[in-house]
C-alpha cells in the first residue's frame, strides 16, 4: 500500500499564538478521508476558534472554509487582523462570510 | 488659523506666512504636493537652490484625533526626478499641528555649502536658525543625544533630523523622526528627501510644544463625539484592535510567503523557506524573551499601537522593531533569515539616514551580481557599511537598487521611476503591480495598499493573480490613501473605516467639527483626487509619461515561482488609472 501524503497545516498570527500558549505545534500533518474534507473541518479537529478565521490558503491561494482539502494539500489558517485596506468597500468580506455561512449549513462548497 | 513657516536658506530668514485661503482645507500630503507644484519648477535640480522641502502634518495634526498624527515631508526626489511625499510617524506632526503650523517650507541653500543648520521652533511659536556645523557627518542618534542635552529640563519636544547619507546627497536617503521615547527611529524614508534636507545644509529641525494645548475646535462638542466614534472603530476591529497590536506589521511576512507573493532573492522567487524565521510570530517570541516592548504607539494619539522595539540577546535597544517591508528587504530578498542581523541592518540605515526598502533591494540587486552570497548577512552588514567608508562599492549602492543594477550588470533592476519596489511580488499580488507602476511616488506599497483585498480575497471578486478588476481597485485606493496621507491618518485605519461605516463618517465629522468647513464622504475622496492631480501634472511636467508607468521588463516575462505567472495588467489599462485627472486639474485651474 503506498503511503499516503498527509495535509500539511500551518497556523498564523493569532492562531499561531493561540497553538503556542496550549503547548500546541504551529505546522502540523493531517491526514484525511479519499474524497477529502472541508478546511473547516480541519480547523474543527484542531479545536481552532472558527470565529476569527478570516480565510485558508490552500496551495498557496485564499479559499473559504468550506473548500475542499484532500492529502498532499499544503494549507494554512489566517486569522482576521491582517493589515492592509478592506474587502467591503469592494463587497468582498461579506462575500466571503457568507459563502463560509452557507457551507456551514450544508450548501455546496466552493470547490 | 494655521500659518506656515517660510525658512529661506540662501539669506537664512524665518517669515511665518498665513495659509492661502485656496488650502484652507489641506493638510499633509495635500498640502506638500500643491506647495511642490506651485512652487517648483518641474525641470529644476532636485538638489540644487530652486527645490522646496516641506514639511506639513495633517489637517487633523495636533488634535486628539486617533492615529491622526503623521507628517508629510515633500519636494521633487533625486530618487525618481518626480513629486515626492514621504510619509513618517513620530512626534513632529503632533507638535507642529499644535502650534498651529501648517507647513514648514525650506528654499534656497546656504551659500556656505560647509554650514550645518537646525531650526528650532520653540513653544511660543518663535523660530530660530542656527548654525551646528560640528554635527556633520553624525547621525541621527547622536544628533538625537545632542539635542537632548540642548534642551531645558522638562522639555517637550520632537526632532527632524538628517544623517550621513542625506548629507552626502544620497538618492537612498531619509529623514528620521523622533518618536514618544525621543528615539530617532522613525522614517520619512523613500525618495531621497534626505539628500534635499542636506543640500539645504538643514541638519535637524527642534519643535517644541511643552505647555501648548491642542488646536481649539469650532464645535468642541461634536468633535469629541466624532473622535469617540473613530477611536472605539479602531479598537474594536480585528486588524487596528488584534493582529496589528500583536503583530505589528511583520504579521504580513508568513501570509505573503504563503501566497507567494514574497519577493525573494532579488524577485527571483515568490516564496522564501527562512520566512517563518523571520515571520511576525517569531519576531514577537524573540521581542518578548529579551525583554522588549512589543507594542507602543509611535505618536501622540495612536490607538493601534503596531510599533515595537528590537533589543539585543543582552537586552539592549537596537532599533525600533523592523517593520514588515524592513524585514523583506533585508530578509528574504537578500535571503537571509536571522533577525538580529536583519534588526542590525535597520539600525545602521536609522542611524546613517537610509531607506530599509530601498537599501534593502539594492543590496539584493548587489547580491544577484555574485559579488556577495545571497543569504549572507554579515556580509550584508559590511556592504552596508561601506557607504560610508568611501570604498567601492559604497558610493554606487548609496544611489539605490538601479544605481547598483547598472553599476554591476544585474538583469533583474526592480524599480518604477527609478524607485525601489517593496515588498509584495506584483506577479502575484497584480493590484499591487497597478499601484507600482502608475504611482506619482514611484514603486510604493503605501500609495493604494491593495494586500489585503488581494491576497485574501475570501470569495470575493478580484483574483490576486489575474489583471481583470485590479485597475479600478487601485484607482479607488490611491485616491483613498491620499486622502488619508492629506488628514495625517495612519494608513492602518483604512481597515476600520472601509469595514465600519460609522469609522468612515468619523473621518468627515472631525474634520467638519474641527475646521468649521463642511465635508462629506465626497469631500474626503475629492480632497485625494486634488492632491493626486498635483502629482501627475508635476511629473507629467518633469517629463514622465506613460514610459515611467511600467513595471520592468522581466515582470512580464519571468514566471514567479510558485504560481508561475507573470503580471498581465495591459497597458493600456495602465494608462487609465489616471484619467479622472484632466477633470479634477480644470476645477483647480491648474494644468
Amino acid at each position: 500500500m503506498d503511503a499516503v501524503s498527509p495535509v500539511t497545516v500551518r497556523m498564523f498570527g493569532l492562531l499561531y499564538a493561540a497553538r503556542r500558549e496550549a503547548g500546541l505545534p504551529t505546522t502540523v500533518a493531517v491526514e484525511v478521508p479519499a474524497g477529502g474534507t472541508t478546511a473547516r473541518q480541519i480547523a474543527r479537529d484542531l479545536e481552532l476558534d472558527l470565529n476569527i478565521i478570516e480565510g485558508v490558503f490552500v496551495n498557496r491561494t485564499v479559499y473559504d472554509l468550506g473548500h475542499r482539502v484532500v492529502n498532499g494539500d499544503r494549507i494554512a489558517f489566517v486569522p482576521e487582523g491582517t493589515p492592509g485596506p478592506h474587502r467591503l468597500f469592494l463587497g468582498l468580506y461579506k462575500a466571503g462570510r457568507d459563502t463560509a455561512d452557507a457551507d456551514e449549513s450544508g450548501a455546496s462548497s466552493s470547490d | 488659523m494655521r500659518h506656515s513657516l517660510r525658512v529661506n536658506m540662501s539669506d537664512l530668514s524665518v517669515v511665518r506666512e498665513e495659509l492661502p485661503a485656496k488650502w484652507a482645507r489641506y493638510g499633509g500630503r495635500a498640502l506638500t504636493s500643491a506647495i511642490v507644484f506651485t512652487e517648483v519648477p518641474p525641470q529644476a535640480d532636485p538638489l540644487g537652490p530652486e527645490n522646496v522641502l516641506v514639511v506639513a502634518p495633517g489637517l487633523l495634526g495636533g488634535t486628539n484625533t486617533p492615529n491622526g498624527g503623521r507628517l508629510s515631508i515633500g519636494a521633487k526626489s533625486p530618487l525618481t526626478g518626480g513629486i515626492k511625499e514621504s510619509n513618517s510617524g513620530g512626534q513632529a506632526a503632533n507638535a507642529l499641528g499644535r502650534l498651529g503650523i501648517a507647513a514648514v517650507i525650506f528654499t534656497g541653500k546656504p551659500v556656505d555649502p560647509h554650514a550645518y543648520y537646525m531650526l528650532t521652533i520653540e513653544a511660543d511659536g518663535s523660530a530660530v536658525l542656527s548654525r551646528v556645523d560640528e554635527w556633520a557627518g553624525a547621525g541621527n542618534y547622536e544628533v538625537a543625544d545632542a539635542v537632548k542635552a540642548m534642551r531645558p529640563e522638562g522639555d517637550r519636544y520632537s526632532t527632524i533630523t538628517n544623517g550621513p547619507a542625506g548629507e552626502a546627497g544620497l538618492k537612498a536617503s531619509g529623514i528620521a523622526v523622533s518618536d514618544m521615547k525621543g528615539y530617532p527611529n522613525r522614517f520619512a524614508g523613500r525618495g531621497g528627501l534626505g539628500a534635499v534636507m542636506g543640500s539645504k545644509g538643514l541638519k535637524a529641525i527642534v519643535v517644541s510644544d511643552k505647555g501648548v494645548a491642542t488646536p481649539a475646535h469650532a464645535d468642541k462638542e461634536a468633535f469629541s463625539a466624532a473622535v469617540k466614534t473613530f477611536s472605539a472603530a479602531l479598537r474594536e476591529h480585528p486588524v487596528s484592535g488584534q493582529g496589528l497590536p500583536t503583530y505589528g506589521t511583520n504579521v504580513l511576512t508568513n501570509i505573503l510567503n504563503e501566497a507567494g507573493g514574497l519577493p525573494t532573492r532579488n524577485f527571483s522567487e515568490g516564496s522564501f523557506e527562512g520566512a517563518e524565521a523571520t515571520s511576525g510570530e517569531r519576531q514577537r517570541e524573540i521581542t518578548l524573551e529579551r525583554g522588549g516592548d512589543v507594542s507602543h504607539g509611535c505618536h501622540t494619539g495612536c490607538v493601534i499601537k503596531c510599533s515595537r522595539y528590537w533589543n539585543d540577546k543582552d537586552g539592549n535597544y537596537v532599533t525600533k522593531g523592523p517593520e514588515y517591508e524592513t524585514i523583506w528587504a533585508f530578509g528574504a530578498d537578500c535571503g537571509v533569515d536571522d533577525l538580529d542581523d536583519i534588526a542590525e541592518l535597520d539600525r545602521i540605515c536609522g542611524d546613517m539616514g537610509l531607506d530599509t526598502i530601498e537599501m534593502g533591494a539594492t543590496i539584493g540587486v548587489y547580491m544577484d551580481s555574485g559579488a556577495i552570497p545571497f543569504g549572507d548577512g554579515k556580509a550584508a552588514i559590511a556592504t552596508l557599511n561601506s557607504i560610508f567608508d568611501g570604498s567601492e562599492p559604497g558610493k554606487v549602492l548609496g544611489d539605490g537598487a538601479e544605481a547598483t543594477g547598472l553599476a554591476f550588470n544585474v538583469a533583474r533592476i526592480p524599480v518604477v521611476k527609478h524607485q525601489a519596489l517593496p515588498a509584495y511580488d506584483p506577479r502575484s499580488v497584480q493590484g499591487m503591480g497597478v499601484t507600482y507602476a502608475t504611482s506619482t511616488m514611484g514603486a510604493d506599497h503605501t500609495a493604494g495598499y491593495t494586500v489585503a483585498t488581494n491576497i485574501l480575497k475570501v470569495g470575493g471578486d478580484v483574483d490576486p493573480l489575474k489583471p481583470e478588476g485590479q485597475v479600478e481597485l487601485s484607482r479607488n485606493l490611491q485616491i483613498a490613501t491620499a486622502m488619508l496621507d492629506a488628514f495625517g491618518l495612519c494608513i492602518f485605519v483604512a481597515f476600520p473605516i472601509l469595514d465600519i461605516p460609522e469609522a468612515f463618517t468619523a473621518i468627515h465629522e472631525m474634520a467638519q467639527a474641527h475646521t468649521g468647513d463642511t465635508w462629506d464622504v465626497d469631500a474626503l475622496l475629492q480632497l485625494g483626487k486634488e492632491t493626486l492631480a498635483y502629482e501627475k501634472l508635476f511629473n507629467d511636467a518633469a517629463g514622465m509619461g506613460a514610459k515611467d508607468d511600467r513595471l520592468p521588463e522581466f515582470f512580464k516575462t519571468d514566471a514567479l515561482p510558485p504560481h508561475k505567472v507573470v503580471f498581465e495588467v495591459s497597458d493600456a489599462d495602465l494608462d487609465s488609472v489616471y484619467d479622472f485627472v484632466p477633470e479634477v486639474a480644470k476645477t483647480l485651474g491648474i494644468s
